[in-house]
C-alpha cells in the first residue's frame, strides 16, 4: 500500500513517500525511512534521519509516545492500514521538544518526586491488588498529558500521570503518610483538573482514571473525618 | 564519599544503584532513558522464590537443583545456591516495597507452574511481572534520589570505560547533541541488559544493543558462554519483531500441538509425558524446530499452534490478559477461541561479561550484574530466574563493588578521561561516511541470527566468521549526535567474531548450544567457555566453573 507520512521537524512538516503492508506499525515505517541509504522528502529534498525514541516495540514500555494523525499514541501501536495512507506524526507537545519526534519527559518524574511517590517503610499494604496492578501498569508516556484541556506542563497541576501514581502509593500507605499522599493529590491533581476525561480515552494502558480520581477523592473524604484511617 | 557509578536502570541497574545507596555511598545511575523503557518492563512471566505455600514442599535447594539442571550443569553451583537461598526473602521484600503479586485465596503471594521445575515456585502478577517490579523499585529509587544518595542521568549513551594502570575510574558517554561526558566513579557497575543488538528477530528492547558489553570486551573484560543463547519457544512474528509469549500460557495449561493426520497432534506430550509443555525452554523450542523441519509446520509454515481456547474465559483473559491482548492487536486472533501461532525465537543470553559469584569482571574496577553478566543460568535459562537473577546479581554487585572500590584524585581522572574523550574524536575521524550505521548493524544482526540458529554446525559457523571478516568498520558513520555508534560498530564485530567462535570450540551439545556435528554432550566440556580480546584479536578458552576473580 502506497502513502506518505508527514514528520514535524522542528516547526516545518517533512513529507516522505511510503509503501508498506497495512499490518506495519509507524515505528517499522520510521525505522525504515532511516535505513534508506539517502533519505529524500516526497520533492527530493535531502533529509537528515529522524530522531525518535524505541525500546519494546510492543506497547509495554511508552518510548514512542508521539502524535499520530492529530492523537496521541504509541506508535508500536498504531498500524499503516488503520492511521494510513496519509499519516501524519508530531511530537508530544507539552514537553520540551529535543529533536523531531524525541521530547525530554522528565518532567514526569519531576511531578512524581514532588508528590513523594515511594514508600515510606517497607511495609506496603496489599488491599485491592487488581487495581494496584492497573495503576502500576502506567507507562509514564505522556498521552495522557497531551490531551487534557488542564495541563501545560506549567504550575501545580501534574495531570492524569501524577493523580494515577498517587492512587498506587496511596493504597499501599495508611495513616500519617497516606494522609499526606491524599494532600498532594488534592493539591497537584483534584484542584487542577476539570473531569474532562480524555486521559482515559488516550490511555495506551488503559487505565480507568476515573475509578483512580474518584476513589482518591472518596479516600479524602474519609481521611479528613476519620483521622485514624 | 565512595561513589559507584551504574550504566543501565533496569531490574539490576536499579537494585544496584538503591543497595549502593543503602551502604552510604553516592550513586549515579546512567540510562539512555528512564526507568519505564528499559527492557525489564518486558517481562512476563514472572519471579522465582521457593517460598513453599502450596503444600509441595518446596525448599531453595530443590529451586537450586532445577536451575543447575536446566542450565546443564555449567551454572557456578554455589552462586546459583546462594541466589535460590536469598530468593524467598527477596521476594517477600519486594512485595513490601510494593511490588504487586497476584495473591492467593490465603492472601499469600500467589506461585504458578513453570517451565523445568516440578513445584509451583514462579510468583508473577498476571503476565507482566516487570512492569510491577520496575515500577516498585522505581518508586525506590525515587525515595533514595530525594534523600540526596542517587543523581539519575538519563540521555546519556555509555561509549567507553576510562582506564588509569589496568583500573576503571568512569567512563565516557556522549550526549543528545553529540558531545562526550567523563563520569568519575571508584567502581563501574554494568547492568546494561543482553546483545540484542548483535541479533535480529529477538524478543528484547531496542535500547539493549549489546554495545556495552561490546566496548568493555574490547578494552580487555573477558566475556564467557556467549555461545549460550536461548531461543524461547513461543513467540509471535510481527512485522517489526518476535514478540514473546510468556511461558506463564503454558504454566496456565496452554497446550503446544500441530496437524497431523487431520487431529492436533500434541508432540511435546508425546515426547515428553512427564514434563510435557513445560520441558525446560531448549528442549522445547529444539522439538518445534524438529517438528517444522519434518514438515509438520502448522500451515505448512514454520510454526506450531499454542492451544489457550480450551482453557477457562477467565485464565485466558485475566491471568494472560497480556498474552491476549497482544494477540488481538498483533495477529488479529481471540485467544479465547482460536489457537496463536508461535514460532521460536532468541530471547535471552546467558552468556556475557565474565563474572565470578560476586559479580566481579576481570577488569578492575567494574562489576556486572543481570544479563550482561554471564551468571547463574549456565547453558539454559529457567523462565522466571531471569528477573531474580537481575536483582539478586545486582545487589551482589554493589555491595562487592562498595566494599572493594579505591578513589582516584579528580586530577588522574581529569588526565584519563581526556585522553580517552580524545581517542574516541580520533578514531571517529577514521571513519568514512559510506555506510550509515543503522544499515551495517542490520547486516550483522541478519548473519548473526543466522549463523548462531537452534542448530548450529561448523560449516555455517566458518561461514559466518567468514562473511564477518568483510564488514568495513571504518566505512561505517553515524548521525553526529550520535556519533559513537559508529565505534560501537567495531566493538560489535569483534564481540559477534567471539560469540561465534565460542560456539565454534564447543564442540559437543549442551543447553542451547546444539551441534548437528557434535550431537552429544562431553564431560570435556562442563567448563566455561572464555572470550579474551587483545589489541582486537580475540581468543577462546575453557575454564573450570566458579573462578573467583581478585
Amino acid at each position: 500500500m502506497k502513502g506518505t507520512i508527514s514528520v514535524k521537524r522542528n516547526s516545518r512538516w517533512a513529507k516522505f513517500s511510503i509503501d508498506a503492508e497495512a499490518n506495519t506499525p509507524v515505528t517499522m515505517i520510521l525505522d525504515e525511512l532511516n535505513s534508506r541509504e539517502t533519505l529524500l522528502e516526497a520533492d527530493g529534498s535531502p533529509a537528515e534521519p529522524i530522531v525518535w525514541e524505541c525500546s519494546c516495540d510492543q506497547g509495554v514500555c511508552g518510548s514512542c509516545a508521539m502524535v499520530i494523525n492529530g492523537s496521541p499514541r504509541l506508535a508500536c501501536s498504531a498500524f499503516f492500514g488503520e492511521v494510513g495512507p496519509d499519516v501524519k506524526v508530531e511530537p508530544l507537545s507539552k514537553f520540551p521538544l529535543v529533536a523531531d519526534l524525541k521530547v525530554d519527559r522528565s518532567s514526569i518524574s519531576k511531578s512524581l518526586s514532588e508528590m513523594k511517590i515511594w514508600l515510606e517503610d517497607d511495609d506496603a499494604l496489599v488491599s485491592d491488588v487488581d487495581m494496584q496492578y492497573t495503576s502500576a501498569s502506567c507507562m509514564l508516556c505522556g498521552c495522557c498529558l497531551e490531551v487534557c484541556p488542564n495541563y501545560s506542563g506549567e504550575g501545580k497541576f501534574f495531570g492524569a500521570v501524577g493523580m494515577n501514581a498517587c492512587f498506587r502509593t496511596a493504597e499501599q500507605l495508611s495513616g500519617s503518610a497516606k494522609r499526606e499522599r491524599l494532600s498532594y493529590f488534592a493539591k497537584h491533581g483534584d484542584a487542577g483538573c476539570s473531569k474532562s476525561l480524555a486521559c482515559q480515552v488516550v490511555c495506551p494502558a488503559k487505565i480507568p482514571l476515573s475509578v483512580v480520581i474518584s476513589r482518591l477523592n472518596r479516600e479524602r473524604f474519609l481521611s479528613v473525618f476519620y483521622r485514624n484511617k | 564519599m565512595k561513589h559507584i557509578l551504574v550504566v543501565g536502570n533496569g531490574l539490576a541497574g536499579m537494585t544496584a544503584a538503591i543497595r549502593a545507596a543503602e551502604l552510604g555511598c553516592n550513586v549515579t545511575v546512567v540510562s539512555k532513558s528512564e526507568p519505564a523503557r528499559s527492557q525489564s518492563v518486558m517481562a512476563g512471566g514472572g519471579i522465582n522464590a521457593a517460598l513453599n505455600t502450596k503444600g509441595e514442599n518446596d525448599s531453595v535447594l530443590s529451586h537450586a537443583e532445577d536451575t543447575i539442571k536446566a542450565g546443564v550443569y555449567l551454572a557456578d553451583e554455589k552462586a546459583v545456591e546462594e541466589m535460590t537461598s536469598s530468593a524467598p526473602s527477596l521476594v517477600e521484600g519486594l512485595a513490601k516495597r510494593g511490588v504487586v503479586f497476584d495473591r492467593d485465596g490465603d492472601g499469600n503471594i500467589d506461585l504458578r507452574n513453570f517451565g523445568g521445575q516440578k513445584k509451583k515456585r514462579t510468583a508473577y502478577a498476571k503476565s507482566g511481572i516487570g512492569k510491577q517490579l520496575v515500577s516498585g523499585l522505581s518508586s525506590e529509587l525515587r525515595r533514595k534520589e530525594a534523600e540526596g544518595r542517587v543523581v539519575s542521568r538519563i540521555s546519556l549513551r555509555f561509549v567507553s570505560p576510562v582506564m588509569h594502570e589496568g583500573r576503571c575510574i568512569g567512563a565516557v558517554f556522549q550526549k543528545d547533541d553529540g558531545s562526550f561526558e567523563a563520569i568519575k566513579a571508584d567502581a563501574v557497575i554494568a547492568a546494561s541488559g543482553g546483545m540484542g543488538g548483535i541479533f535480529d528477530r529477538h524478543t528484547g528492547s531496542a535500547l539493549s544493543d549489546g554495545s556495552v558489553t561490546a566496548s568493555l570486551f574490547v578494552k580487555g573484560a573477558e566475556a564467557a558462554n556467549l555461545e549460550m543463547i536461548q531461543y524461547h519457544p513461543t513467540t509471535i512474528e510481527t512485522p517489526a519483531k518476535n514478540i514473546l509469549v510468556t511461558e506463564a500460557a503454558r504454566g496456565e495449561g496452554g497446550r503446544l500441538f500441530t496437524m497431523r493426520d487431520g487431529k492436533r497432534w500434541y508432540f511435546m506430550e508425546e515426547w515428553y509425558p512427564e514434563g510435557k509443555n513445560l520441558m525446560p525452554r531448549d528442549i522445547v523450542s529444539r522439538s518445534i524446530h524438529k517438528v517444522c523441519m519434518d514438515g509438520f509446520g502448522l500451515d505448512g509454515k514454520y510454526q506450531v499452534g499454542l492451544e489457550l481456547e480450551t482453557l477457562p474465559k477467565d485464565t485466558v483473559y485475566k491471568k494472560l490478559m497480556e498474552v491476549s491482548e497482544l494477540s488481538k492487536k498483533y495477529l488479529g486472533i481471540d485467544a479465547g477461541k482460536e489457537p496463536i501461532p508461535v514460532v521460536p525465537a532468541i530471547h535471552y543470553f546467558m552468556g556475557g561479561l565474565y563474572v565470578d559469584r560476586f559479580h566481579r569482571t576481570t577488569l578492575k574496577g567494574v562489576y556486572a550484574a543481570g544479563e550482561c553478566a554471564c551468571q547463574y543460568h549456565g547453558a539454559n535459562r529457567l523462565g522466571g530466574n531471569s528477573t531474580l537473577g537481575a536483582i539478586y546479581g545486582g545487589r551482589v554487585a554493589a555491595e562487592t563493588a562498595v566494599k572493594e572500590c579505591e578513589s582516584v584524585s579528580l586530577d588522574v581522572f581529569e588526565r584519563a578521561a581526556e585522553i580517552e574523550v580524545s581517542n574516541i574524536i580520533d578514531k571517529l575521524s577514521l571513519h568514512r561516511e559510506i555506510n550509515r550505521e543503522v544499515n551495517a548493524v542490520k547486516k550483522l544482526k541478519r548473519l548473526m541470527t543466522d549463523t548462531m540458529s537452534i542448530i548450529r554446525f561448523e560449516e555455517g559457523l566458518k561461514a559466518g566468521l567468514e562473511e564477518l571478516a568483510g564488514f568495513s568498520p571504518r566505512d561505517v558513520y553515524a548521525p553526529k549526535n550520535s556519533s559513537a555508534d559508529a565505534l560501537h560498530f567495531e566493538n560489535k564485530l569483534i564481540l559477534a567474531r567471539a560469540v561465534i567462535l565460542s560456539a565454534l570450540e564447543r564442540r559437543e551439545s549442551r543447553g542451547s548450544h546444539a551441534r548437528s556435528d557434535y550431537p552429544d554432550m562431553s564431560d570435556e566440556f562442563r567448563k566455561t567457555t572464555v572470550a579474551c580480546c587483545k589489541n582486537g584479536e580475540v581468543s577462546i578458552r575453557f575454564d573450570s566453573i566458579g573462578r573467583e576473580f581478585a
